[in-house]
């Protein structure tokens, strides 16, 4: 216990705590801008690292990764465009709220259930890093590959109109994945002929095509934003200690999300872009009134923003004792850590004992300290918002698309993709074919090919290699998940129907 | 009017003689003094990887040495393949546009691709600075204990032992068939997007064992054993782990990583950018060599012939691969 | 506004076209490995389509397409955007940003108000900070090298 309160002491620093206000600052600034993401906040950040200490640059780090996933919720709430993949759920109940004036509830709601997540992440992280590891060890391609084939049942919740639109949304998304260079087999397909293709489609650049654009469009053909005045008693609503109240209201939809955004986190590659929209999914699953969703319920949003921020420390559970980045932030929190030699395993935690925990228990600290800059800078951000005129709003998030693609992988042909495939979303929009079910098969896609296709290599030990898809354990437990997850809407239509009929006889 | 006329000639004249001034100086100083503005040095790999995070620790150094600024920006995608099409095609030959380039890459994607955008050698070499063997590895619980073990299983299961790697037609991957041409063995290569997933696949079981870089046997000495290395000696790094050379296996190969400039770029500004970074190279050595890499300082003709050299090892096997499609 | 569309075969045909195109730029001399996953997606996808599109017959889900607000803005909008980006390839980022969001604005708020030559001229000076600051973050701090044109 002795490095435990070590690495409080060593917190007690005020250059720490400026550096944790800081660094959630600019990470809020990053997430809720439109295509800037955590990523890339970290890699900027990155090379200002090098010239610190090892301790205030990992705090850094992990103050604006924390930050900036918990940022994305402010475009999600009052532009319905994700500033992070990791958002997208929240767009689905914070931006209805937006419509009924309930905006300032909606971000007040975020941020209370961002630092929850938040917290329970690092208290995931401090106590049960080793049974958790473990655990995302036994993923292997078949579990990857079911795994994938679970978010695809999501994509039943996530289509707005029909579920055959929504599944050839996810296809075309999938297709869309599969540009560029194999996964596995590394020979470029889909170019059409242009090398610079060879790139595929970056998902950012999708994420913000498909969900930005078409808003935009929107505001330009309604002639104003969507933002309703401000509802009378919303002001009330949105005050701190009573929002605290009603997402403690519903504790079991709070730990349910907690607990599902930790299991997602530990899966290296799957990451917070598909935990919030499980949680949101099993919310929704688990609602007595799941048709409600999608006009503004708070526990649909409660849901997507506990459950990302869990990620943030969670996914640090396989970085810090294996060396494995679960998340793509991660890699750029191993590079940091690997140059000033601490190097992840068991090491970390007695060597480097004091340095980890402070490390670990900063990300806590920054997951309290996005309350206050989240209430400010959120009233703030929906004032600014609210008060320019549309037509000035439409080419200033523009710009921000523009830039945030651009800087992605610094190549102008990604805004042309960009460009695309929003104005694509658009008109599909129009005929019932959502964003949300593509984007998810951009996500899904390499995951569910690179488990199939490595499982069917390995599988080359049978005369049918497919058996390799049943071989664990936790291959069937997936599977078991998969199959309720598929039948689930199917079930429930039907128990409805029974149980109105029921009513109805009477 | 006349005066207004001669004050206006007189006017166009200094003018002209200002600018032609102008043109003289700036051509001239265009030869005084490389560099003088800041340099672009691309990385076509994500943020947090190896070649980042060489490029970064090179960073400092270089810009103390070179005495301007040097910007490292990302361009990733293809497994480089775009950035460095994009390069060969856009970047000017002044020296202040260089991209960090690594073997086998460039050597197998223009021949394994139908049009990878570049060619393998469209470009002055400044350096190849550090080198990564290939290394067999399997985790600590394998019944594996040395390479004749491993090689004995494959010979009476051909086909059942699981190889991971990062990428297809990589360094991993290529090695990975010149073992089982030289041990007559049938192995399945199981490709991975990058080292990172390998690490995972190998300690949780899913992979019998694993051809990538010797590093992961430097970061991982406590979970993973080293059942052989791809390099001509024993490394510092690795005392324990046997080379393939000295088990009779003649398999040195692994990743290089280098610095090139755009063709046409002029030899003096070459040179004033390789000493640099050769500079660098032994500044930053000891980071390096402690993460497992081996350094090299292959500059000028050495880079061209290491180029060469390595082609014609790859060029065969990837040959047979094609007949066997 | 398009009233009372069969949005079911219009979903179904681009389906199916998105499917061929897909399906006919597979290289013939492509790996195994690298084609496995792609050609049964396409097919899936290929499948979907059909299904929706023999939906249209049967029972089709229609819908009033581009209903709400003005379609036409929508297209100038688009194409502005559009505009915008082949701009910054041949302007470079700045000049480019600049032009662009003042178009957009000044096109945009032409259905809510009337704009004076002296309005504008303060908005384009606002746009100019706005793009500036923008500029400034990114090449400056971020070193993100931000494409250069004609001017810079």
């Amino acid at each position: 216990m002795a490095t435990f309160e070590q690495a409080l002491l060593q917190l007690m620093d005020p250059i720490v705590i400026l550096i944790i206000f800081g660094g959630v600052s600019a990470g809020l600034f990053v997430g809720a801008m439109p295509g800037l993401t955590a990523t890339m906040a970290l890699a900027v950040l990155l090379p200002f690292t090098f010239t610190m200490p090892a301790l205030l640059g990992l705090v850094a780090l992990g103050a604006v990764y924390m930050g900036a996933i918990y940022g994305g919720a402010f475009a999600a709430i009052l532009v319905n465009t994700p500033g992070t993949p990791s958002s997208i759920a929240t767009a689905f109940e914070g931006y209805p709220l937006a419509k009924q004036g309930r905006a300032l509830e909606a971000i007040s709601v975020a941020t209370v259930a961002s630092a929850i997540g938040g917290i329970a992440g690092v208290l995931f992280l401090l106590f049960l890093s080793p049974p958790l590891a473990k655990l995302s060890l036994r993923f292997g391609p078949a579990e990857y590959f079911w795994v994938a084939m679970l978010g695809v049942t999501l994509i039943a919740t996530l289509s707005e109109g029909s579920l055959l639109k929504g599944l050839l949304g996810g296809a075309i998304g999938m297709m869309l994945g599969t540009m560029g260079v194999a996964p596995i087999g590394g020979e470029t397909r889909f170019t059409f002929g242009m090398p610079v293709m060879q790139g595929g489609v970056e998902m950012i650049v999708a994420l913000i095509g498909l969900f930005v654009l078409p808003e935009l469009y929107n505001m330009a053909a309604q002639g104003r934003t969507s933002l309703g005045a401000v509802a009378v008693d919303s002001k009330a609503k949105a005050a701190f200690w009573h929002t605290v109240r009603v997402v403690l209201s519903k504790p079991g939809n709070l730990i349910r999300s907690c607990l599902i955004g930790e299991v997602v986190a530990i899966i290296p590659g799957a990451g917070g872009n598909i935990a919030n929209l499980v949680a949101y999914n099993e919310a929704k699953r688990a609602s007595r009134n799941p048709e409600r969703f999608g006009t503004g319920v708070i526990e649909g949003l409660v849901a997507s923003e506990s459950s990302n921020n869990v990620t943030v420390a969670g996914s640090m559970v396989p970085l810090l004792t294996l060396g494995i980045p679960g998340a793509p932030p991660d890699a750029v929190i191993l590079g940091v850590m690997l140059l000033h030699g601490l190097r992840p395993g068991i090491e970390l935690f007695t060597t480097s004992g004091v340095l980890t925990y402070a490390f670990i228990i900063s990300m806590g600290l920054a997951a309290i300290a996005m309350v206050p800059v989240g209430i400010l800078g959120g009233r703030i951000i929906y004032r600014i918002i609210f008060r320019t005129p549309y037509y000035f709003l439409v080419p200033t998030i523009g710009l921000a698309t523009i830039l945030g693609t651009y800087a992605l992988r610094n190549s102008s042909s990604d805004v042309l993709i960009m460009l695309i495939l929003g104005t694509a979303g658009y008109l599909l929009k129009q005929v019932g074919i959502g964003a949300a079910p593509i984007v998810l098969g951009l996500i899904l896609g390499t995951i569910a090919e690179v488990g199939y296709v490595q499982a069917m290599l390995g599988g080359a030990v049978y005369r049918f290699p497919v058996i390799r898809l049943f071989e664990n354990s936790l291959s069937w437990i997936l599977i078991a998940m998969v199959a309720f997850s598929a039948a689930w809407p199917l079930v429930s239509a039907l128990l409805r129907r029974r149980r109105r009929r029921g009513e109805g006889a009477l | 009017m006349d005066k207004t006329l001669r004050t206006r000639t007189k006017i166009l004249a200094v003018l002209g003689c200002f600018l032609a001034l102008t043109f003289l100086m700036s051509s001239v100083e265009a030869e005084a003094k490389f560099p003088e503005k800041p340099i672009t040095y691309i990385i076509a790999f994500n943020p947090g990887g190896e070649s980042d995070i060489t490029a970064r620790l090179q960073e400092s150094h270089l810009q103390r040495i070179l005495g301007v600024s040097v910007a490292v920006t990302h361009k990733t995608g293809g497994g480089g393949a775009v950035a460095w099409s994009e390069f060969q095609r856009t970047a000017k030959p002044d020296g202040y546009t260089i991209i960090g380039h690594n073997i086998p890459h460039i050597i197998a994607q223009p021949l394994q691709r139908r049009d990878a955008g570049y060619r393998t050698d469209g470009w002055e070499h400044i350096m190849w600075f550090h080198f990564t063997p290939n290394a067999l590895l399997v985790r600590n619980e394998s019944p594996f204990k040395t390479l004749d073990d491993f090689i004995q299983y494959a010979k009476k299961n051909p086909g059942v032992v699981t190889v991971s790697g990062s990428g297809s037609y990589s360094a991993n991957h290529l090695d990975m068939l010149r073992l089982e041409k030289a041990a007559g063995i049938k192995l399945t290569y199981v490709p991975h997007t990058g080292t990172g997933p390998v690490v995972p696949a190998l300690l949780g079981g899913h992979q019998m064992a694993a051809m990538n870089y010797s590093m992961l046997g430097v970061q991982y000495s406590d979970k993973l054993r080293v059942l052989a290395v791809a390099s001509d000696e024993r490394m510092d790094t690795l005392p324990d782990a046997p080379t393939f050379k000295e088990l009779g296996y003649d398999i040195v190969g692994g990743a290089y990583r280098g610095v090139a400039a755009p063709k046409g770029t002029p030899p003096e500004i070459i040179k004033v950018l390789a000493d640099a970074f050769v500079e660098t190279n032994k500044l930053i050595a000891d980071k390096q060599v402690n993460l497992g890499f081996v350094m090299t300082y292959a500059t000028g003709k050495e880079a061209d012939e290491l180029l060469q050299r390595m082609t014609k090892n790859y060029e065969a096997i990837l040959k047979e691969i094609e007949q066997k499609k | 506004m398009i009233k009372n569309a069969n949005s079911d075969l219009i979903a179904g045909v681009f389906g199916l076209l998105l499917s061929a195109a897909f399906w006919f730029s597979i290289d013939k001399e492509i790996g195994r490995l690298s084609v496995m996953f792609p050609r049964a997606m396409v097919i899936i996808m290929a499948l979907i389509s059909v299904i929706i599109f023999l939906r249209g017959f049967i029972k089709a889900e229609r819908s009033d397409l581009f209903a709400e607000g003005n379609p036409r803005r929508v297209l100038v909008t688009g194409l502005l955007f559009f505009g915008w980006y082949f701009a910054i390839t041949v302007l470079g980022f700045f000049v480019a940003s600049v032009l662009a969001i003042s178009s957009l604005a000044y096109y945009l708020s032409l259905s809510s108000r009337r704009v004076s030559v002296k309005v504008f001229s303060g908005w384009v000076l606002i746009v100019f900070c706005e793009v500036l600051f923008f500029y400034l973050i990114f090449s400056r701090l971020l070193h993100v090298p931000l494409p250069e044109g004609m001017f810079f």
